[in-house]
């Protein structure tokens, strides 16, 4: 189960809501994905304007929403939208996104860091979406994060894992705490190695609402993200430079190997 | 026949002309009848079927048929200089170029024989003197219509066959033979739904996606065909008007704000139309619009038929590519409704 705040959830697939077809479809992937929790934008909105349909439709799903801070460049920008975000869902959960290059969507970590402690300050459950480094998530941590939400790759790039070293790092260190990737995932096979990481869920949208056919993509990315938690459960074997015979070879002495021959 | 028609945008208009061509006596009644605060007016008027074909096969389906029937329509006009059929430009920034490859890749597994051209920088120049890019595609059935000039046109057209406008009015209600203003309620054989947003007592679905436009004067561009630019962002396409004017659009956020345009908005447009030709830099911008694009759960159009009552609504961003379909589908079923529509998924029969 994937514990947020006080809630847990079967699924550890979190779904974004944007670049869809056109709501049916994304009504549709929804489905197939088995998510339990969906991101909504506040970006673009104008303040004060509450009467929107396809928020209603959001809120209408039987899906616990996760709106995000996304277009948001500093502290004070995103500590504002966190605190819309609060008054228009109803929810004190935040994905809190602070943008500090506009081509790559990289975080700005240091103005990242100040909003958390601030927001968390405010009673928010903050899932900051951070990169992958150590210190920066230690001081996130620091300030009260309870969840992690590192990216794989930037945004919508998907590239998949591109540090799995440090992000199995994170794993060993935080081994408590919730771990998310966030962004950058493309394929199925990257979700399935991020779970397979030990991370306790994924976060994505681009793969899925711009495939081909997203409710066929949503179902795959669910199974995927089963499969690597469950690979990750039953623990996985470590890979060895030397083949280990499945089935044992009882006529091959040991002394007769090439490579344990005495020179 | 008597017609009363809610709403006098593109559809509406279609409508009253066909039948009014027919014979009907047709009643058109809007809030505004030059209907600068319909979609249509703020549409750039892409006919881009292959551009556009990523919602739904349908779409792509009816846009090749529209694209025909628009070119049907336009021999009946003294003045056919609203349609452009010249084929469009897709491009994309140096660093974006793999998204050119996904639209190939789109368009050759959606579509059966895809005709397109890629074009590289001395082609682009071949085909648009005025372009530089290094990488295109050149999709040659596409084009686009003078959206004001048709609408102006078709108004024309219709206020010589003698049709009667109700102007400044406010539809209250649309149902079988009755349209209801705040003031009446008139009575016809036959009534017309096509108020895009304002017809959520008809279409319970119904939302609407803002979008956002400018106008630009820029001489120092010379740009013939509508240009698409992909980007991982921004969604934007210049499409050239007469007199070096170009429509510069367009955002498409899910709100039914009809405030003015945003910063964002605009640096987002301005900069990426810059990116494409550096002869923007010294444009002057004449005119900034915000509208309401009317779309449902579907982002597909649909027709609701009752007897004495026709609404169609949802042409969402593909209001000139889908009309005249619509059009002709709504006088199939008027005429000869034991036809079998192409269309059977977006006629609600309600009777």
């Amino acid at each position: 189960m994937l514990g947020i705040g006080n809630e847990t959830f079967q699924s550890r697939l979190l779904l974004g809501t944007a670049q869809y077809p056109s709501p049916a479809i994304l009504k549709q992937a929804i489905e197939a994905s088995r998510t339990q929790i969906i991101t909504v934008s506040l970006r673009r909105q104008t303040p004060g304007n509450q009467d929107n349909y396809f928020w209603d439709l959001l809120k209408s799903l039987p899906c616990k929403l996760l709106p995000n801070t996304a277009g948001c460049a500093t502290a004070q920008e995103a500590i504002t939208t966190a605190n819309m975000a609060r008054e228009l869902f109803d929810t004190n959960w935040i994905k809190l996104e602070v943008i500090g290059d506009d081509y790559t969507l990289q975080p700005n970590v240091f103005e990242l860091v100040k909003a958390a402690d601030e927001l968390i300050q405010q009673g928010f459950e903050v899932l900051p979406y951070c990169t992958e480094d150590l210190v920066v998530c230690q001081e996130l941590v620091e300030c009260g994060c309870k969840v992690l939400m590192p990216w794989g790759a930037p945004i919508g790039s998907g590239r998949g894992l591109h540090n799995p070293y440090a992000l199995a790092l994170l794993r060993e260190r935080f081994p408590d705490l919730t771990l998310i990737v966030d962004a950058g995932i493309g394929k199925p096979s990257h979700a399935a190695q991020a779970m397979e990481l030990g991370f306790d869920a994924v976060l994505l949208n681009t793969a899925v609402a711009r495939a081909h056919s997203p409710v066929k993509m949503a179902n795959a990315f669910s199974l995927a993200v089963t499969s690597g938690r469950q690979g990750y459960e039953a623990g996985l074997i470590k890979a060895s430079h030397c083949a280990q015979a499945s089935t044992p070879l009882i006529d091959k002495p040991f002394w007769n190997l090439k490579v344990s021959k005495a020179e | 026949m008597k017609a009363g028609i809610a709403g006098a945008g593109l559809m509406g208009r279609l409508i009253a002309w066909q039948l009014s061509e027919l014979g009907w006596s047709v009643t058109l009644f809007d809030k505004d009848i030059k209907g600068q605060q319909s979609a249509a007016f703020a549409a750039a008027g892409m006919l881009a079927p292959y551009a556009e074909h990523e919602a739904e096969p349908i779409i792509f389906r009816m846009g090749m048929q529209a694209v025909a029937s628009w070119q049907t329509l336009a021999e009946k006009f003294d003045d056919s200089s609203w349609l452009q059929l010249q084929g469009s430009i897709v491009t994309a920034h140096s660093s974006d170029h793999y998204h050119l490859e996904e639209l190939i890749a789109r368009l050759q597994q959606k579509i059966p024989t895809p005709d397109f051209s890629l074009l590289n920088e001395k082609t682009v120049k071949d085909l648009e003197p005025g372009l530089q890019c290094k990488k295109a595609i050149y999709l040659n059935k596409e084009g686009a219509i003078n959206s004001r000039l048709l609408l102006t046109l078709l108004e024309q057209q219709l206020t010589k066959a003698g049709a009667k406008w109700q102007d400044k009015v406010t539809v209250t209600s649309v149902k079988p033979h009755t349209i209801s203003t705040t003031e009446n309620a008139y009575q016809f054989d036959w009534v017309f739904d096509c108020r895009g947003t304002g017809a959520n007592n008809n279409f319970s679905d119904l939302r609407a996606v803002r979008g956002e436009v400018i106008r630009l004067y820029a001489p120092d561009v010379k740009i013939t065909r509508p240009v698409r630019l992909l980007h991982p962002r921004y969604r934007l396409y210049i499409v050239p008007r007469p007199q070096s004017v170009y429509v510069i659009g367009a955002s498409e956020i899910e709100s039914n704000d009809t405030s003015a345009i945003s910063v964002r908005s605009c640096l987002e447009l301005l900069s990426a139309a810059y990116s494409v030709h550096s002869g923007f830099a010294e444009a002057r911008i004449i005119e900034t619009l915000s509208a309401l694009r009317p779309a449902l759960l579907d982002n597909l159009p649909r027709i609701i038929y009752q007897q004495g009552m026709i609404a169609v609504n949802g042409l969402y961003r593909h209001g000139f590519l889908l009309a005249p379909v619509l059009l002709s589908e709504i006088s199939n079923l008027l005429y000869n409704a034991d036809n079998v529509s192409a269309y059977p998924d977006i006629i609600k029969w309600d009777l």
